[in-house]
This record gives C-alpha cells, structure tokens and sequence, in this order.
C-alpha cells in the first residue's frame, strides 16, 4: 500500500480510535444498508454484521490503509456465513414452502423481470429480478459509490468483469426503461 | 473509430459514464471523446446511461428507508473501545478473556466471602442528619385519623368513593397492562403530565382543586409550590429506569440525550440504596426512611430524600435455585430495553436468592463463552460485576451457547432443587450448525433428565416468537416476553420458583408538609406521575407496583420558614388557594418536619390500606448527610442539567461528579462508579474543540 494517513495508528490507540471512528462514520450507513440488503432486508441482523466487521477491522496489527472495500469485503464475508448458516437451520418443510413461494412469487411477475420499466417502482423489481452478481455489482455501485476497482475487490473479481457486469445490468435496464413522464 | 462501432455494446462507455478513470486508458478515453463528438448514436447511448443510472441510484436511494441509520450509539461505544484496545485484544470471550472474568470473579469471591449478605442485616449508615421515624398506622376510611390533614374533597372517602370520577375503563384489558398502556413504555414517552380525572362540574371543591392543579402547573415554571398554598404533594411511585440506560447511550456515543426523555426519577431510582428493609412481623410491605441535609447548591435550603425498601422474599420457602443465564450479546441486545434491561433485571433478581442458589452467566453472539462460572449468590458482588461487564456486538450462535449453558447447568446440578437455563434473547436465535431437530432433541433430554429451559424475550421480540415457545416447551420451561423492568422482576422471580413479588400494589405517596417549619417545596422528578389529592384515597385510581427487595425514592427541595427570600412562589395562585379549615397532622406538633403517608394494596386485595410516618430535620450540612442522600442528589442534578431545568442552572457537572465521587459508598455492582464516569465522559464532552 503506499503511503497512508492512518499508518501511525498501530502504535498510538487515540490515533487508531480517531481511524476507526472516521471509518465508521463515513460509511456506517452505506454498510448496514449493504449488508441488510444481503440479509433479505433485515436492518437489526445488518447492523450486527457491520458492528461485527468494525470489530475485526479492531483486531487488525494495522488499520493503515483498510477502509471502504476492506470493510464492505469483510461484511459480506460476515453476511455470506451469516446466511450459510441459517440455511443449514431451514428445514426440508420450510424449504419446501419456500419454493412454493418462488414459484408462484416468479409467475405471478414474469412481467416484471422483463416488461416495460416506467416507476421507480417497476426499476426496483426489475432490479430484484436480476441475476444475484449483477444485483449485487448494481448496489455497490449506485448505492453504496464503490469504484469498479473496490467491487472487484469485495465481490473478488477483476475490475474489468465489474465493468462487464454494470454495462450487461444497466444495457438490460435501458432496453426497457419507458422515459420519465413518458407513457408506460 | 468506425462508424458501425455498436457502442451500446461497449463496456467502456459505461465506465466513461460512470467516471472510472482508473480503467480507462488515455486512447480510450480519446476514442470515445471522438466519438461522441462525431455520433449522434454514441450520444444518445450515454445520455440514456446516464439517465438509467441516475434512476437506478435515485430508485435505491429511495427504497433505502431506515437503513440509512448506521450504527447505535452502544455499538460505536463499543468499536471505540475495542479500536483502543487493538489488536492485542483478541476476540470477545475468548478463551483468555473468559479466563481474566472468571480469574477476578475468584478474586473477588476470596475477598468478600461471605461478608456480603451480612451486610443486608448489619443495620444502615446512622448519620447525625437521619430524621427521626416514628411509623403510625393509618388506616383510612376506618380509622378516625386517616381524614386528617387531607385534602378536604377526600375526607369520608370511604362513603363518597362513588361519587369519584374514574377514567374510563380501556376495554378489558388487565390493570397491569392498562397501566402500562397509560403510561410511557421503555424509553418513550407519552404526552399529558397529569393523568388524574376530570373535575366534576358539581365538586363543592372544585375552586380548591383547580387551585392545586394550578398551583402543580405553575411549578413547572416557578418550581416551588408554597406550603400556604398547598402543604401536599401526591404521586405515584415509579420503579422505571429506562430514561437512564437511553440517556447514558446517547452520552457514551458522544451525542447530547434528549432533554425531553430525561426523566429524573427514573435517573433516582436507577441506583440502589441501602434503606432498612421492614422488620419481620411489622406487617407491613415495605418501610419508608426519610432522611435530610442542606442542599449543596442552596445551603439555605434542606434536601429531604423519602426511601421506601420492600421486604424482600420468602427465602427458607424456596428450593435452592441452580441458574444459568444464556444471554444474546448480538449486537441486536444493544437497544435500552434489551440487553441493559436483562443486566438490570438479573442484577435485582440477585437480591432477592439465597446465598447457597447459583447463578452462571454464558453468552453467545459470534462466539459462545462463559461471563461468569457457576457462583454462590453469597459472593453477589462477583455475579454482579459480570453483569455489569456484558457488552452486546457481533452476530449470533446460539446452538453452541446452549450446549454450553448445559454443561455449566450439569456441573452444578442440584438435587431437588430448580435446575434452569434461562434463555433471554431477542428472538435471534441462531442454532449453527446441527439444525433445529438435533437442538429440539437435546433440549427434551436435557428437560427429561431435570435441566429445564426458560426463554425470555426482550425487545420487540416478533421475531421467532413461535420458535422460542417452542423450544422452551420442549425444555418444560416457559416462554415469556419482558417489555419492561416490572415484568422483568415478575417473570425472573417466577423463574426462581418465588411467587413475586409483587409485595405491594397501587402504591402511592402523600407527602404533608409542616407549615411551620416549611415554607416551600418541590418534589425533583416524577412529572409524568403526580397525581390529584382526591386520588390518594381512591382506590380505583391505579399507581405503581412495589416488588420484593426493591426501592424507591423520591427527593424534595425544601424552603424552610425565615429562608423565602430570593424564592420565586407564585403568589397569585396563594390567594386563591387558602385553606382556614385545614386541620395539622399530628406530625406537625413541635418540630415535625414531614408526615409521609402511604397507600397500597396487598397483592390479591382490591382495597388499599395504609401508614403514615413522620420525619423530622436532624439539621445536617450537605457533607454530614447521607451517603445515600447525597448521591441521589448528585444523580437528580444530572439529570436536571441534562433536562436545562432552571432549577440547577448555577450548578457545575463538576460539582456533580465531585458529589458522586464522595458518595459512592459500597457501590455493589459499580453502578454508582458508572455514573461518576458518565458524569466525567459528559464533561469531556462539553469541553469546546477537544472532543474526542
């Protein structure tokens, strides 16, 4: 890494307080919004698992240098094992109302994953009814301001794939997004 | 470039769009200038990019909701701390962490033995400022006394009971939960300061009672009423705590607490104070200590603090309890009405075991640990500090901490006695990694083989409601939703097999002032549960509830008689107000400074009964008061500055924390030290520029 403000943190705990701080101020809200979303839109669980990130961010020799994608990489490592976990819990019953809901959720809204897009409603469900990897490299990027090179590195691909993916998501959307105002 | 270039289908010009200039070379960047110069498609391709983008970002940003909150101000507290600590830390319970908290648990089981509990009966601190207590019985509506000096619509209230207007009955809900549901829940406050009845058109008294009303009123902004005017004050005692657990939140996360959800009594009543329990066969619920000294702010002025400590419970009556308390630390538990409510409400529930019951402490979050090892309740103080040591963060397994607590429980298993994992979670139960059938089985064995499982849900426990009854079915343990400290109390005395606890019931407060010796008084606190002379005696007019072992107190600002000068009392309402035909309380002969009179209900009973007892002022400086006093005065302050009440507005929190510091006491559990060092974060806080 090359020269950072924080690198001093290690040996000074006001210094590293003040790093964390800065940190979590600055993209608290980006996160917990991140990571609810990977948890099915729970705030409360989104919230644990960002508190839980900010406290391995803690327990690193060296703070220097880690920040946004360092943090949104661990929360979603934290969320994907949060979740891998849980489904392990669901039993074969609730699995199989699951699907059932799938099923009759994905006939009753072919529609939405590929009709006319004219509210923001209908580009949210739209949104939803993409694939998860573009789901999740839109979010990053619209939501959460991550650079192509800070996607790459949370969801570990390379830079370029994101761009792949953001032009494939985003052509998809424009194809069909009815203008503003505009009839639907 | 080539006019038949498809640039829709080029990835770069959604990087360009998007101002990705780290994956864009110079040439790409140059191409794609060109071409937007040269064609026409090529603009329109980035114009609609950017349009779907712009909607994509504004779609999201508007579904965003409450998510845009962040973290809570605990869990910020929280990282601060562990970014202090740094890497060195390891992780929360940890073995080694877990290890230091059972090392000074031994530690502190070796120092203080059995000292503990013979503390409770080794008698309390006799300053030469105690007022003298004289109790005397009251009975009201049998007794030829019990009219006297009340409010004259009161008087006969036995035959005019009817007459009296009640609010109207809110469906069929239980009292308990019309109680609740007319007052704030945790932390949220209701409007409306008095909750009394409406004044019937026809009261003969009605001038008399406007007047109080009135006079009540004015004090919120000339805060001391005058004796001339009105020698009572009536109100409800309160044991809520919340308005402290949230303000502290808020001070601890570096932000100002709401001035509006300060609620002093509830500051008062946060801490414990070592007031006598009742004598055994005195037959009477609890015991009230009336104590004095001058304030610190106005030596002129006497600060009266009213105790009241209920007997605590049956303890011979009881198996011996073998408790193990599996607590959710996940960062979930942070809210004021979960996790610092679990730590509230097990640290009460230890005073009310017996020094052979045990209690350990496990918690699961990311990790499963042990807090505390399986303890005798005599070293209390051990259990106590753990308590206070449980900081919520990370995200939950469950299924290990179970395994866990059983372990603990097995250990220590007690024959014949009650053998209890006691789950309190908000519902986030994360079994891991064997399934739901494996932990349902083990629960079962576990229950077959005499180790019960409880499950306690705090919070807005919705989540998994139906799952946690399940599983404490399976454990032969009930399953019971804690939304506040009362039902706390309840449900964990249950839970030792006490039969609450409830020692009283409709507990209120008339306090009458001697009009010879006071000139003017203010009650700190308890806005929201004054209530109307009148109400005293109605039995149909609800109040607080008194629990085995617990305390109350309120704190009165007194003007003695010669000392008026420089004391705002709203004069206009004195004239209105005066009463010739009020007859004296006996206290009031000689010196007398106070008579304090309480109704209540036994549990069970639907009539209230009553005593009155009398203080008198021992005349002690500030220095010479009660510990007790003297923090509970220190505690009020702060939570006035915090409020900007004009009352204290010449004191220093320096002068706050100076008070706390000298008055800490014994301070079991370190609740006291707390808050001197809450007081001293707030400081830190105000100093401009330095804040951290």
């Amino acid at each position: 890494m090359p020269f950072s403000p924080f690198r001093s943190a290690a040996a000074d705990p006001d210094a590293r307080v003040r790093a964390v701080e800065a940190l979590l101020s600055e993209h608290e809200r980006a996160l917990v919004r991140y990571a609810a979303r990977l948890l099915g839109g729970d705030v409360e669980r989104g919230r644990d698992a960002v508190q839980e990130a900010f406290l391995r961010l803690c327990r690193q020799e060296d703070i220097g240098g880690l920040g946004r994608e360092w943090l949104f990489t661990v929360t979603r490592r934290i969320c994907i094992d949060v979740q891998r976990k849980e489904s392990r819990m669901t039993t074969i019953e609730d699995t199989d109302a699951v699907d059932a809901l799938g099923d009759a959720a994905s006939a009753a809204s072919a529609d939405e994953a590929s009709g006319s897009i004219g509210s923001d409603d209908e580009l949210l469900k739209a949104l939803h009814h993409l694939p998860d990897r573009q789901q999740e490299a839109i979010r990053l990027k619209f939501e959460s301001g991550l650079s192509y090179a800070e996607i790459a590195g949370v969801m570990g691909t390379s830079a370029g794939n994101v761009g792949w993916i953001l032009h494939t998501a985003i052509q998809g959307l424009r194809s069909r997004l009815v203008p503003e105002g505009g009839a639907r | 470039m080539s006019e038949q270039h498809e640039w829709k289908d080029d990835p770069r010009l959604m990087a360009f769009a998007l101002e990705e200039w780290a994956e864009l070379s110079e040439t790409d960047v140059e191409e794609i200038e060109a071409a937007l110069e040269s064609d026409p498609a090529c603009r329109q391709v980035l114009e609609e990019m950017i349009e779907v983008n712009g909607r994509v970002a504004r779609a999201l940003a508007s579904a965003s909701g409450p998510t845009t909150e962040g973290l809570t101000g605990a869990a910020r507290a929280e990282i601060a701390l562990a970014a202090r600590r740094g890497a060195s830390s390891g992780r929360r319970w940890s073995p080694a962490f877990v290890g230091s908290v059972t090392a000074a648990a031994a530690a502190l089981l070796a120092a203080v033995g059995l000292g503990v509990f013979d503390r409770e009966h080794a008698g309390v601190e006799q300053g030469p400022a105690d007022a003298e207590v004289a109790a005397v019985d009251l009975e009201a509506g049998t007794s030829e006394r019990a009219p006297e000096g009340f409010n004259a619509s009161t008087v006969g209230s036995a035959g005019r009971k009817g007459t009296i207007a009640t609010p109207p009955a809110a469906g069929a809900a239980s009292p308990a939960a019309e109680f609740f549901a007319t007052r704030r829940s945790l932390g949220r406050g209701l409007p409306g300061r008095h909750r009394a009845p409406a004044l019937e058109e026809n009261d003969s008294d009605g001038l008399r009672q406007q007047g109080m009303k009135l006079a009540v009123e004015a004090g919120e902004e000339a805060p001391f009423t005058s004796v001339d005017v009105d020698p009572f004050s009536t109100f409800s005692i309160d044991v809520d705590t919340a308005s402290y657990s949230s303000a502290r939140a808020a001070i601890l996360e570096g932000r100002a607490p709401d001035s509006k959800a300060i609620r002093v009594e509830e500051f008062i009543n946060y801490f414990r104070y070592d007031d006598p329990a009742p004598r055994a066969g005195d037959g009477r619920p609890f015991a009230v200590t009336v104590q004095t000294g001058a304030a610190p702010w106005e030596p002129r002025h006497r600060l009266v603090r009213i105790g009241m400590k209920a007997r605590g419970m049956d303890l011979a009556q009881r198996r011996r309890a073998n408790l193990v308390f599996l607590v959710d630390v996940s960062g979930s538990m942070q809210q004021p009405d979960k996790l610092p409510l679990v730590k509230r409400a097990l640290g009460i529930l230890t005073e009310s075991l017996h020094p052979e019951d045990r209690v350990a402490v496990a918690v699961y979050a990311s990790a499963e640990g042990l807090a505390l090892d399986s303890t005798p309740l005599a070293a209390r103080e051990a259990i106590l500090q753990s308590l206070e040591r449980l900081e919520s963060g990370g995200s939950t397994n469950g299924g290990a901490g179970l395994r866990l607590a059983y372990a603990v429980a097995r250990e220590h298993f007690v024959e014949g006695g009650v053998n209890r994992v006691i789950l309190c979670t908000d519902g986030d139960f994360n079994v891991g990694v064997t399934g739901p059938g494996a932990l349902e089985e083990l629960i079962a064995e576990e229950a077959a083989t005499g180790v019960e499982l409880s499950v306690l849900g705090f919070g807005d426990s919705s989540r998994g409601d139906e799952r946690m009854e399940a599983l404490s079915n399976r454990g032969d343990g009930n399953y019971a939703l804690i939304d506040s400290e009362l039902e706390a109390r309840k449900v964990l005395a249950e839970q030792v097999g006490g039969t609450l606890l409830t020692v009283a019931s409709d507990v209120k407060i008339q306090v009458a002032w001697n009009p010879a010796q006071v000139a003017a008084f203010r009650l700190v606190g308890y806005e929201n549960r004054r209530l109307e002379h009148r109400d005293f005696l109605d039995d149909e007019k609800d109040a607080g509830e008194i629990g085995a072992g617990h305390g109350v107190t309120a704190l009165f600002e007194v003007v003695p008689r010669g000392a008026e000068a420089g004391v705002d009392l709203p004069r206009e309402i004195e004239a209105l107000e005066r009463a010739p035909d009020r007859e004296l309380p006996e206290a009031y002969a000689g010196d007398g400074l106070v008579e304090v009179r309480l109704r209540y209900k036994e549990p069970g009973s639907t009539s209230s009964t009553g005593f009155a007892v009398a203080g008198r002022d021992g005349g002690a400086t500030f220095d010479g008061a009660p510990v007790d006093l003297r923090f509970a005065a220190a505690v009020a302050t702060f939570a006035q500055i915090l409020r900007g009440a004009p009352e204290v507005s010449g004191v220093s929190a320096d002068a706050v924390r100076e008070w706390a510091l000298l008055a800490k006491g014994d301070d079991p559990g370190g609740l006291r030290e707390g808050f001197v060092q809450l007081v001293e974060r707030w400081i830190d806080a105000q100093q401009p520029g330095e804040k951290r």
